[in-house]
């Protein structure tokens, strides 16, 4: 015998029995395990597989890669929403203060389009009319027309 | 092979599946004689078992990553070492031949180094000749539990049968190679 078992027989060597099941014959298997070391016995066996198989690649580089990826779909998905709050909260909002605007400035306009500095019409409340118009230009411009027409009709 | 603590066996996976290479390194020191000797065992060619064993290797680490059955570790090494046995069969054509038999043993004594002589020849002809008696769903099961060094519940877990139902097929066996060995005068007790 060597002095300094090999590394699968001294594994072999450590090995001890399951609990799973007492023994049925002890000196059966006995004999077994010991022809079970002579059939795991292969010099330098455990060498050339590791050798030949590596160890796994480092898990942290899959996480990394995850992580990679989870940051640029957070990123993707960001600009996205950021993208879809600003359609929905930004594209009204020049259309109202246009809106507000030419309301505030309601009498001189009517004033004006009427061609006459006289036709300042502060009782009537185009102020609400206005408000409830639809915001879009193409039909304020409309709505404007039909008030001039209106206050041109009045004098 | 060496049979490390349920809790150990499942930190050393998890280190070697982090890239431990010291933690692979003792992976495959307890476990690849363990494989080898039972592909050995069914196929009956060292060159081949050896390859074999490489490759079931090869296999695991690029899988270790993955392995999620905790607990279950020989059961899932030793169904890719069966798998990747079929496969070698079945692409060379032809059946392995399972272990058993005067000359297999022989064969398998005469490649071990003088060192190493644990056993005669004579009783190696009587083991070899009592396990060729059994029928292949025995010699598998003793090649399972003997040179796999797996446990009942591992190798129910294996081939999906009751552990109830092996362990009376283990006993089986067991008495009918006794029987065969004293019946060509020899008795394991005599061998020890």
């Amino acid at each position: 015998m060597s002095t300094t078992p090999r590394r699968s027989t001294f594994a072999m060597n450590q090995r001890q029995p399951h609990h799973d099941e007492p023994s049925v014959d002890p000196a059966m298997e006995s004999l077994l395990g010991r022809y079970a070391r002579r059939m795991a016995h292969r010099p330098g066996l455990v060498d050339r597989v590791l050798a030949a198989a590596p160890a796994p690649a480092p898990a942290p580089i899959r996480a990394q890669w995850g992580e990679a990826r989870r940051a640029r779909l957070a990123l993707a998905a960001s600009i996205v929403g950021a993208v879809v709050v600003g359609m929905v909260f930004m594209r009204p909002a020049p259309v109202m203060s246009m809106a507000a605007s030419d309301i505030e400035a309601e009498p001189v306009l009517v004033s004006l389009l009427a061609g006459s500095d006289e036709a300042v019409l502060d009782d009537h409340p185009f102020g609400s009319e206005l408000r409830s118009m639809d915001s879009d230009w193409s039909m304020l411009a409309d709505e404007i027309r039909d008030i001039v027409a209106v206050a041109g009709g009045a004098r | 092979m060496q049979d490390l603590p349920a809790g150990h066996l499942e930190q050393l996976i998890r280190d070697a599946a982090r890239g431990d290479g010291e933690a692979w390194e003792r992976l495959v020191g307890a476990f690849a004689p363990r494989v080898f000797a039972l592909l050995l065992a069914r196929c009956r060619d060292p060159d081949l078992a050896e390859e074999l064993t490489q490759s079931v290797f090869v296999s695991v680490s690029g899988k270790l990553a993955g392995y999620r059955d905790v607990g279950r570790f020989r059961s899932w090494l030793f169904q890719i070492a069966m798998n990747r046995l079929r496969d070698e069969v079945r692409r060379r054509g032809r059946h392995a031949r399972p272990a058993g038999g005067a000359e297999d043993l022989e064969a398998v004594a005469g490649s071990a180094e003088a060192d190493y002589q644990d056993l005669s020849p004579e009783a190696l002809g009587a083991l070899g000749a009592a396990m060729g008696g059994l029928s292949d769903a025995e010699r598998q099961l003793v090649h399972l539990r003997h040179l796999a060094g797996m446990s009942y519940q591992e190798i129910a877990d294996l081939h999906g049968e009751p552990v109830g139902t092996l362990l009376a097929r283990h006993h089986r066996a067991i008495a009918k190679m006794r029987q065969a060995m004293e019946d060509s005068g020899f008795t394991p007790e005599d061998l020890q």
